[in-house]
């Protein structure tokens, strides 16, 4: 679980720290960070998840604007995994032509330094062997995500739960029902190799697969299943297999996902996930979710979630703008985000003034009475 | 294609008193896609003031359909059980509510002296809650 995020000169944040708990709602008005707040969760995933250029996840205009050129981008990750703490940072810096590299990156797990890297050398235990290893590495992308430690090494607990975070801005209409021949790795923030990765899924662990299912029969009235069809040799197609009338006698029609509704799709995709990720334990961060469900959708969803994270131990990190969202949950769990200007984020924990109780929080948000 | 009709109306005092309910009949078989919150602003008056003055409107709309069960969460913090009860029932002639029957699908749960004290004394004190239970069955708050 992440507990504390410090970001300094990416986008609009400057100085700026974040302490999530099991279940964090983010509001604040438009241009205020959130969606850049899962970004460059999403980038230092990315980093850790492949061979990724630092400069293609951190460009030089990925810097906070109006801060001195040579000041280098700084992130620090403390996360608690199988209860056992790390932190993690990132330095990186861009030289005068923009072109990014790691300056540094280091790890910590309960307090002891386990590895480093200078941005010329990098030093780390090796799990099995009584000495330490030493060995040089360029500085565009993480020797970290360039090295199979092993599941053995102190590292991994803290490695496999960073490759498994999972930031989603979801964008229904991208949901396209053909699994790709050239499936990327996992699945894009914008949900649009859903089928891709539901078909990895399904092979890679079908029990996961028949819950996903069994929640979709409550949530998609007709609902009973589905199909991956091959289309071509490499190819193949999600379908949705839907019962037509009321008797189960009645004949079924298989769609295609991509003909399904936009809110449709996206109730397949959160139930997924719900079942994928806080199943598990993971981490998820979802950026206004709720846009495309109809209202009725939006309490059984949540109140899923929620058990999720108390009972699996999973985590998640709410952006939302929804009024049923805020009032029933931002008081609890929510954290203001704002800025001056285009001056720098600053995050704060909901709280409500005296004055304002008995108005919904949806309401003070809306009248712009949250924090003034 | 997608619908969902709340079948159960949670009205109660704070999000700890929703979950508490909805997970409790949860575990009793009810499908947990029919319930509904209806829960008191936070920081707003006081969560029992706010179920009170709810109760009628709640109840009207319920008893206008079929199939619809109500549930109110209060506590009865310093008063008996009976006396939070009383209360809850003085507030419908107010509002032009006839009393609550028996036959109605109207649920009250009213913990003594709140919800958090049962949680505290069962996930902390077994010894407490062993006593208790032994020397309070059948006078259950």
């Amino acid at each position: 679980m992440l507990t504390r995020l410090c970001i300094d000169n990416y986008r609009c944040f400057l100085n700026f720290e974040f302490r999530p708990g099991p279940f964090t709602l983010v509001l604040g008005p438009n241009g205020t960070g959130k969606s850049s707040l899962l970004d460059a969760l999403y980038c230092i995933h990315r980093l850790q998840s492949g061979w990724t250029h630092v400069g293609d996840l951190f460009p030089a205009e990925s810097r906070y604007r109006g801060g001195a050129p040579e000041r280098p981008q700084r992130f620090l990750l403390e996360a608690t995994v199988s209860d056992i703490p790390f932190s993690y940072e990132l330095l990186i810096e861009h030289d005068r032509r923009g072109r990014a590299r790691l300056a540094r990156e280091a790890m910590q797990r309960e307090g002891r330094r386990l590895y480093e890297f200078d941005g010329t050398h990098a030093h780390l235990p090796m799990a099995g062997s009584p000495g330490d290893s030493d060995f040089p590495f360029q500085g565009h992308m993480s020797p970290l995500a360039a090295l199979d430690l092993g599941r053995k090494s102190p590292l991994a607990p803290f490695l496999d739960w960073l490759r498994n975070l999972w930031v989603i801005r979801p964008v229904p209409q991208a949901m396209k029902a053909e699994t790709s021949a050239t499936t990327t790795w996992g699945l894009q923030p914008d949900l649009s190799n859903f089928a891709a990765w539901f078909q990895n899924l399904v092979q890679e662990e079908p029990r996961l697969a028949a819950r996903i299912t069994r929640s979709l029969r409550a949530v998609l009235p007709g609902f009973h299943g589905y199909t991956l069809a091959r289309e071509t040799e490499k190819t193949r197609t999600l379908r949705l297999l839907f019962r037509g009338g009321r008797r189960a006698t009645e004949g079924s029609a298989g769609f295609a996902l991509d003909e399904l509704s936009d809110g449709q799709r996206m109730l397949v995709a959160l139930y997924a996930l719900l079942h994928e990720v806080l199943g598990t334990g993971g981490t998820l961060c979802l950026d206004e979710p709720e846009n495309y469900l109809a209202l009725p959708e939006i309490q059984p969803w949540l109140d899923e979630v929620r058990d999720q994270v108390v009972d699996r131990g999973g985590q998640v990190l709410l952006i939302s703008h929804h009024p049923r969202v805020i009032n029933l949950l931002a008081t609890r769990y929510g954290y203001w985000f704002d800025r001056k200007g285009m001056g720098p984020v600053k995050a704060r924990r909901i709280a409500i003034q005296e004055a304002d109780e008995g108005l919904p929080v949806s309401e003070l948000v809306s009248r712009g009475w949250i924090h003034e | 294609m997608s619908s969902r009709t709340a079948k159960v109306i949670i009205l109660c005092e704070g999000v700890e008193d929703y979950d508490f309910a909805r997970r409790a009949l949860t575990r009793l078989g009810w499908n947990k896609r029919l319930f509904e919150p209806r829960i008191c602003p936070s920081g707003s008056q006081s969560g029992e003031q706010f179920v009170r003055e709810n109760y009628a409107r709640e109840l009207r709309a319920q008893r206008a359909r079929q199939g619809i069960k109500l549930l109110v969460c209060t506590d009865a913090d310093v008063h008996e059980v009976s006396e939070r009860a009383r209360q809850l029932a003085a507030s419908l002639p107010t509002a032009g509510e006839p009393p609550r029957r028996r036959e109605e699908r109207v649920a009250l749960w009213i913990p003594r002296r709140n919800l958090e004290t049962w949680a505290y004394l069962y996930a902390r004190a077994p010894s407490t809650r062993a006593r208790i239970t032994s020397t309070r069955s059948g006078t259950r708050n």
